[in-house]
């Protein structure tokens, strides 16, 4: 039974953040990613028919699809790159008066994910957050399972280095 | 430090790296908007992309014919409804996202198979492994196709250019797979027969690894 519209709307409402943020983050770039996130809701309303709950969650169905469209839009990005993407952009919370260490953490955190280039931070944060393996990696980004692996790698190096740098 | 402990710092190390990635994007998810802020509430709904894409797409009649439409697709909007979605951003970023998104597939293609009954069980498990690699392999230039609660397999293709009775083969590292027989009419292959057993859902088949030419060629 296909998702009715109805339903595909409270879906939509329930996951719009996650499928922002994950297009943000991979993106680093506001609009980019508000393009993105819409594009892969539109896309899964075209395919609703091939959506199975008993195989992936719609959060599963949706992640996966944002994580395709993000690797297209970085791969159009090389090919024609935007003079005003600017990899600073990445978010970071506000840090308020009454600021946690965790809260200046992911401050850190943020900055430095913001220096990766787009590559590196969608593949550590494909592997460390959203737990795909390194074959799942590397079928989705077009690499080899050990350029996958070196790619991660590399990444969580600089990562670890630049916290270390900002005395995370 | 010995080599065990300068090991088990580095897995501290990178555990604590892992937390605080997750912490940081559980915070990006719960600082995001709660939904698309540039979408109002006169723009298109998700049921109603199909039916003003079709609309004020300029498609041929048989591509009118070929594209499904069921009564929920089918859409009158508003005279201020109309206008808004002519002159709104989002709705025309979402029409044409709509339009793009799996172009290839105005036309149903259903396989009906006649010969999965004579496969041995090796032959379903290589087909099962095939179809899944695909699906992982070839996103991006599939067609969609899925298997329902019966098993029947369905998938949507256009731009066949052959007709009449059709031999359907899966193309894989080489090797050829007859898959299916079938009839394309006007781009249609009705399906005939399940193909239960499979055990697959939901998977994206290459266009590219299907071959489909007549029943009649060499």
């Amino acid at each position: 039974m296909p998702l009715s519209g109805e339903r595909f709307e409270e879906l939509y409402q329930e996951h719009w953040p996650l499928v922002f943020a994950l297009c943000r983050s991979r993106l680093g770039n506001h609009d980019e990613a508000l393009d993105a996130a819409g594009e892969v809701f539109v896309r899964k309303w075209r395919a609703r028919h091939t959506y199975d709950p008993a195989r992936a969650s719609f959060r599963t169905w949706v992640s996966r699809n944002a994580e395709h469209l993000c690797i297209d839009y970085l791969r159009r990005r090389a090919v024609r790159p935007d003079p005003e993407e600017l990899p600073d952009d990445l978010p970071a919370p506000e840090a308020g008066g009454g600021e946690s260490a965790r809260s200046l953490d992911r401050v850190a955190v943020g900055k430095a994910l913001a220096r990766l280039t787009p590559r590196q931070r969608q593949l550590v944060l494909m592997h460390e957050v959203e737990g795909y393996t390194w074959e799942e990696i590397a079928a989705m980004a077009g690499l080899t399972v050990a350029q996958a692996r070196g790619g991660v790698s590399k990444g969580l190096e600089l990562l670890r280095s630049f916290l270390l740098g900002a005395g995370v | 430090m010995n080599a065990d402990a300068e090991g088990e710092e580095s897995v501290v190390a990178r555990d604590r790296l892992t937390r605080l990635l997750e912490d940081w994007f559980r915070e990006e998810v719960a600082t995001s908007p709660a939904g698309d802020p540039r979408r109002t509430p006169l723009c298109l709904r998700f049921h109603e992309l199909s039916g003003v894409a079709e609309e004020t797409a300029n498609l041929s009649a048989d591509e009118r014919r070929y594209t499904r439409m069921n009564a929920e697709e089918r859409v009158q909007l508003s005279e201020d409804r109309a206008a808004h979605v002519r002159e709104c951003g989002w709705c025309q970023r979402s029409l044409t996202a709509y339009r793009a998104a799996d172009a290839a597939a105005e036309a149903s293609i259903s396989i009906s198979v006649g010969l999965e009954g004579q496969w041995p069980p090796e032959l379903r498990d290589c087909l099962r492994r095939w179809l899944k690699k695909m699906a992982r392999q070839e996103h991006g230039q599939a067609a969609p196709a899925h298997f329902d609660d019966e098993g029947t397999f369905h998938m949507r293709w256009r731009g066949l250019e052959v007709g009449g009775p059709v031999k359907v083969s899966l193309m894989w590292e080489g090797v050829e797979l007859p898959l299916a027989h079938g009839v394309v009419e006007q781009g249609t292959l009705e399906i005939t027969e399940p193909m239960p057993g499979l055990g697959v859902r939901n998977v994206e088949v290459s266009q590219r690894l299907l071959r489909v030419r007549p029943e009649d060629a060499p």
